[in-house]
């Protein structure tokens, strides 16, 4: 079914740099594999050298610490959603995950892959790029801090140079008193890529902080919304996005569902703080 | 070609093996240890017809290397029976005819078998949760929804009997 390759299973991250820089492009990280052996069995890469790098602990990492919380290359989907600790400090996150594929595959496909395949309609790009997320980045000579918003350049494309990976993601928990949360709507109840998304962070100051995906090459931060609920919000929306066509929906539909959700996020968030 | 020994347990029995590292979980199960019970559908983890347990959660074998399941516990259909008796879950289906063609049993039961482990007592919407990544072309659902509920309650006055 898969063409050969090799398959190396390295136990510290400076290995797995080493493999990178030493097979460049024809070397693919394994982590969950849902979408690399997905496009390797549709002969949409051909990589002679995997690298799984589900066998080294510091990739596992899940634990809040000074505020911040990193999520390692290796934590799965449904790794997330059995942290009490992101329960409590990001439910944003626990929404987004509940509405990823299904309890199997969330079994394997990690946050942090989710992110590098880099798809327009990516639920945790949204939800982490609403939370002002960082990815660190490791490469043979040294490690940078992207923060999300130029981690994607375009449809399945990254700022990811060919001998870097990114070893985790980091978010800053919320001053207490924020909002947020995360709407999708997808052509099912159950299993499906977003036609549209939306994820939202309130600060108690009133900044607000929208993202929509799947309504552009990449996800959109619609900026400058600032403390503007109102109506002009879906103005900046329609402004800032340019879905297309395809099987999931038409861009007149997204267009209209952007600004439909963006009220709804609006109205959701608002309607909590009151509440609050 | 390369090749890796792997060392796991399948249904409760050791094994070691030789696998090529381009062959899935799916294609060892089936043709070199010959547990055909788990089924290719699509191929792609969206049917969850092969659907297996790996160290007690569920994965898509499909989308699964052989050489990932190394120091793994795997447990398949063929393993959910004890002896030659079905088991509560496997009779529940039975007694509701909770399949038709039966081609998407396997995997809705490896789903099932992990929800019951995980949440003895769970409600309707979390079945239909834990089984969404397993479509069924025959049943509609209803009967297999109606199954699982019974297991989890029959398991339940069980250990309430203790």
């Amino acid at each position: 079914m898969f063409p050969p390759f090799r398959y190396f299973k390295p136990k510290r991250i400076e290995e797995v740099t080493a493999f990178l820089a030493e097979h460049g492009e024809s070397a693919r990280i394994l982590a969950g594999g849902t979408d690399l052996l997905v496009g390797m069995r549709r002969g949409e890469f051909t990589p002679d050298v995997l690298i799984d790098i589900k066998g080294i602990p510091e990739l596992q990492n899940l634990s809040a610490d000074n505020g911040t919380l990193p999520i390692g290359a290796a934590v799965s989907v449904n790794d997330l959603l059995d942290s009490a600790e992101v329960a409590a400090l990001f439910p944003i996150l626990i929404q987004t995950a509940l509405r990823m594929a299904s309890h199997q595959i969330r079994n394997r496909a990690t946050v942090v892959g989710n992110l590098c395949n880099a798809s327009p309609a990516a639920d945790m790009g949204a939800a982490l790029l609403a939370l002002g997320a960082r990815v660190t980045i490791a490469s043979p000579r040294s490690r940078r801090v992207l923060p999300l918003g130029e981690f994607f350049t375009g449809v399945k494309k990254s700022a990811l140079g060919r001998d870097e990976w990114v070893i985790s993601v980091e978010a800053d928990t919320p001053p207490p008193g924020s909002r947020m949360g995360f709407l999708k709507q997808a052509r099912v109840r159950g299993p499906d890529l977003s036609t549209v998304n939306c994820a939202a962070v309130l600060l108690p100051d009133g900044a607000l902080t929208l993202v929509l995906g799947a309504v552009a090459e990449t996800p959109v931060v619609v900026t400058g919304c600032g403390s503007d609920k109102g109506n002009g919000i879906a103005d900046r929306v329609r402004e800032a996005i340019a879905p297309i066509d395809d099987v999931r929906g038409s861009a007149e539909y997204r267009m209209d569902l952007a600004c439909l959700m963006t009220r709804r996020m609006v109205e959701k968030l608002t309607a909590d703080s009151r509440r609050g | 070609m390369d090749s890796h020994t792997i060392e796991f347990e399948i249904n409760g029995k050791r094994a070691s093996l030789e696998v090529v590292s381009h062959r899935t979980l799916l294609q060892v199960l089936r043709e070199d240890l010959h547990l055909s019970g788990t089924k290719e559908g699509c191929g792609e983890g969206e049917c969850g017809a092969c659907t297996v347990l790996v160290d007690g959660r569920s994965v898509t074998a499909c989308l699964t290397l052989a050489v990932e399941v190394d120091g793994c516990s795997v447990r398949t259909i063929e393993g959910e029976s004890e002896g030659p008796d079905l088991s509560p879950l496997q009779e529940a289906f039975v007694k509701n005819h909770a399949l038709q063609c039966g081609f998407c049993t396997p995997g809705m039961i490896m789903s099932a078998r992990a929800l019951l482990e995980r949440n003895p007592s769970p409600t309707e919407d979390q079945i239909k949760e834990a089984i969404a990544g397993n479509l069924c072309r025959c049943t509609g659902y209803r009967p297999i929804i109606q199954a699982i509920r019974e297991a989890a309650a029959r398991r339940k006055d069980q250990s309430a009997k203790g």
